[in-house]
């Protein structure tokens, strides 16, 4: 925990809540790394809140298997669970596919306006170092747009919290240079030309690896950094399986 | 209140906001509590037999379901059937069950299979003797999360599940499910397991076939019930 980073508590923010997006924040930019045991008092004692609310954040955040409960009530921080993650990957692309065609020609005024703004908020962060994290919010806000313009805002926040580990892996596949924001904005920017101009044609090809990109990833890192994963694993096959069913769906 | 206990008896290993939770939800799908029902809180601890802190802690998850509202210093009160909700709960199961069948296929086993068929034999018997309608959805719950778990994709489950808490009550309402045709759904069910089997290129349009419709389906629900829903389009 002595690399925990301090946020300033909003001002609409209540101690269970600023606890969480503290404690959350740090998880996924792996300041407080998998593994690494945390304490209530601790975590109290720094974000100078009492410690109910802090209990609340940490039983929060393992629904969210973000953190595991251990004998004698010590918490760790959960080691990136692969399978969980696979799942996350799933319910993104199943919803996302379907959803992007609903929207498909049928764009909003504020949707595209929203969207518009948000590209121009990744442009930007891409262009300067250390936006890391600027940036990884703005990506998920674009999907997010998707979903409450479908009138899916419930599914949005079901299918965050399902694909919370992905968020760490992202953190880390971004930090160690081995995928690039670059492509992930052009894909955005692509998704948002297509929405615009009506053509959804064959979007698995643009869509699939977008979201299932990090799949080919995985064994590297995993490799890479066992410490950090849950039963590393290679390749899953469902993936592959998962592909093929999208692409025979839409045929 | 009186409350329905289907199976009463705390499980050994069950915490005593674990079997609040169990039971009151079971109660809210049933619509034994109905929507915009006022809960007592000292009066479900007394019928659960357990102390007031567990039947909190139950209420908690509750709202987490969306299945109770929480005014705090006030009542809590089972929430009405959103539409909204219901609507996108469908969805859900729409875009995702297809998918996971047809992932599930390369997961079947002979432990699976019998699971599975195990399932259709207790629905069979309950078709047979015009029994408990609800011991039929419970078990069609059961082959769908066994089809999940067989493909390692329990979380999943967990989270449709989630978004369906108004939907599945939509479906257990009595006029609706009067309109369920339950050995036409158990012979679909059939057939998806045949075709898990024998024909996997087909088993999305067939799980896709097996969700239960909601399409118009408000203008079943009477004037008088109206008041247990939220968002109707009529």
């Amino acid at each position: 925990m002595r690399d925990m980073v301090m946020l300033p508590r909003e001002q609409d923010e209540n101690s269970r809540e600023y606890a969480y997006r503290v404690l959350r924040e740090n998880i996924i930019t792996l300041h407080i790394r998998p593994g690494e045991m945390l304490n209530e008092n601790a975590v109290a004692d720094a974000l100078s809140v009492s410690r109910t609310p802090v209990r609340e954040a940490f039983f929060a955040l393992r629904k969210e298997n973000m953190i595991d409960v251990r004998p004698r009530s010590t918490s760790i921080v959960s080691l990136i669970n692969l399978n969980t993650l696979r799942q996350g990957i799933m319910i993104q692309v199943m919803a996302e596919m379907e959803i992007m065609r609903l929207l498909c020609g049928n764009l909003d005024d504020w949707l595209i306006e929203r969207w518009r703004h948000n590209l121009k908020l990744q442009e930007e962060a891409i262009a300067s170092p250390g936006k890391l994290r600027s940036y990884l919010a703005l990506d998920d806000e674009f999907h997010r747009l998707a979903y409450v313009a479908a009138r899916k805002a419930n599914l949005y926040r079901i299918a965050k919290t399902l694909s919370s580990q992905l968020d760490r892996l992202r953190y880390l596949l971004l930090l160690e240079g081995s995928i690039e924001y670059a492509n992930g904005f052009a894909q955005h920017r692509e998704i948002f030309v297509r929405m615009l101009a009506g053509v959804y044609g064959d979007f698995a090809s643009l869509y699939l690896p977008h979201r299932m990109g990090v799949e080919k990833f995985i064994p590297d890192i995993a490799a890479r950094h066992p410490e950090y994963f849950d039963k590393p694993s290679g390749h899953d096959r469902r993936m592959d399986r998962l592909e093929k069913l999208i692409r025979e769906a839409r045929a | 209140m009186k409350l329905l206990v289907d199976d009463p008896c705390r499980k050994e290993s069950e915490s005593g906001s674990a079997f609040a939770y169990r039971v009151l939800r079971d109660n809210i799908m049933r619509m034994r509590l109905e929507p915009g029902e006022v809960l007592n809180e000292p009066l479900l601890a007394e019928e659960l037999g357990v102390s007031r802190t567990p039947v909190r802690e139950a209420l908690f998850h509750l709202k987490d379901d969306k299945l109770v509202e929480i005014h705090p210093h006030r009542a809590s009160i089972v929430t009405l059937i959103d539409f909204a909700f219901v609507r996108e709960g469908y969805f859900t199961r729409t875009v995702v069950e297809p998918m996971v069948t047809g992932l599930a296929c390369d997961f079947l086993n002979a432990g699976v299979i019998a699971a599975l068929e195990d399932i259709l034999a207790g629905q069979e018997q309950v078709l047979d003797s015009n029994g408990d309608t609800n011991r039929f959805h419970a078990l069609n719950q059961q082959f769908h999360q066994t089809i999940y778990e067989a493909g390692g994709m329990q979380e999943l489950w967990n989270s449709v599940t989630a978004m369906t808490t108004h939907y599945d009550r939509l479906r257990y309402f009595e006029v609706i499910a009067d309109r369920n045709d339950f050995r036409g759904a158990w012979q679909g069910h059939k057939a998806l397991l045949r075709a898990m089997q024998e024909d996997v290129a087909a088993v999305p349009a067939i799980a896709r076939a097996q969700i239960f419709d909601i399409e118009n389906i408000e203008e079943y629900i009477a004037p008088p019930n109206r008041r247990y829903f939220l968002h109707m389009d009529v």
